[in-house]
């Protein structure tokens, strides 16, 4: 592999990981909070 | 963890949401969504800026673009686990003890830890274009993976079962014992003799070393990945908070289950 292959792995392997990380994380906000009431909800 | 949620898929008495409820997303408001359009921005700004408008290197050549996303990620994990130190503190030595403070402790903590992970493939990819081999046993990387490890622990020990109070406790002690690591971290490259290279920017004497365009491209990356930590450590201490919320409730049914057992048995 050349350098362009190795630079583009870099920045493929980061986006790839960081937008799984956040799909997991929406994925398990929507399964705990079905029953949640959002006026219920601290943030809100 | 996983068990909560596999009973909270199949539980019954969850409804399903529906309507635009299902999809504006539980743990979002105003200033998330915000946050979060910021922080695709400033990443798109990353990659056009690293990948683009940066000039190469006379001595690095072309692999310098992999420093615009290796130092992020490695301050991203600096300071994820500087503040997981700080909100374990927080839990500790206030005098009302919020289970607010761990969870953006373990929240912070998860997230540091993906970033400490990304930091050393995105290491090991320039340092095998740099010196050749994708892993040495130096200082610096060796204290880092060593760092890397010690969270994950940190993230083990979170999930050992108890009370929340038990978890925040003993998670706090942990969180701040482990800080401790990064100045050794950091310093690895004086304390020791490194093939990696000391400081360009964060020095102690100040001297920058880089070209104006390429330091402004680490700036983006910089600015950029703390904008992201801030998102996903919003987000996942939220979800914590359902995911202890939906625990209390569990148990709570199952001891009123277990109270209508016995006051029946005694009844019959």
């Amino acid at each position: 592999m050349d350098d362009a292959g190795f630079i583009f792995a870099c920045y493929g392997i980061t986006l790839a990981a960081v937008l799984l990380y956040a799909s997991a994380l929406f994925r398990r906000a929507r399964r705990t909070g079905r029953s949640a009431k959002r006026e219920d909800l601290p943030w809100t | 963890m996983s068990a909560t949620l596999t009973n909270a898929e199949n539980d019954p008495r969850l409804g399903t949401r529906s309507g635009f409820g299902r999809w504006a997303g539980v743990t979002s408001t105003g200033f998330s969504r915000g946050l979060g359009i910021a922080t695709i921005v400033g990443l798109v700004w990353l990659v056009l800026f690293g990948l683009v408008f940066s000039p190469q290197d006379i001595v690095q050549d072309s692999s310098v673009r992999i420093l615009y996303v290796h130092v992020p990620t490695a301050w991203v994990a600096y300071l994820a686990f500087g503040f997981t130190a700080f909100s374990s503190a927080m839990y500790l030595f206030r005098k009302k003890k919020s289970l607010a403070w761990d969870r953006v402790a373990g929240a912070s903590a998860e997230i540091g830890v993906m970033f400490m992970g990304l930091t050393l493939i995105t290491g090991a990819l320039w340092g095998r274009l740099t010196w050749g081999v994708f892993w040495a046993w130096d200082a610096r990387l060796t204290t880092t993976a060593f760092l890397f490890v010690t969270y994950i622990g940190y993230l083990a020990v979170r999930r050992l079962g108890g009370s929340h109070q038990a978890r925040a406790k003993r998670s706090s002690i942990f969180g701040l014992l482990a800080v401790l690591e990064i100045p050794l971290v950091h310093f690895s490259v004086l304390l020791w003799r490194s093939l990696h290279q000391e400081a360009s920017v964060a020095n102690p004497n100040g001297d920058v070393k880089m070209d104006g365009l390429m330091l402004f491209s680490l700036f983006v990356g910089i600015i950029s990945f703390s904008l992201l930590y801030f998102w996903l450590v919003l987000h996942r201490q939220r979800v914590l908070y359902l995911e202890d919320r939906y625990e209390d409730a569990d148990l709570d049914s199952a001891l009123a289950e277990r109270r209508s057992e016995s006051q029946a048995a005694s009844n019959g």
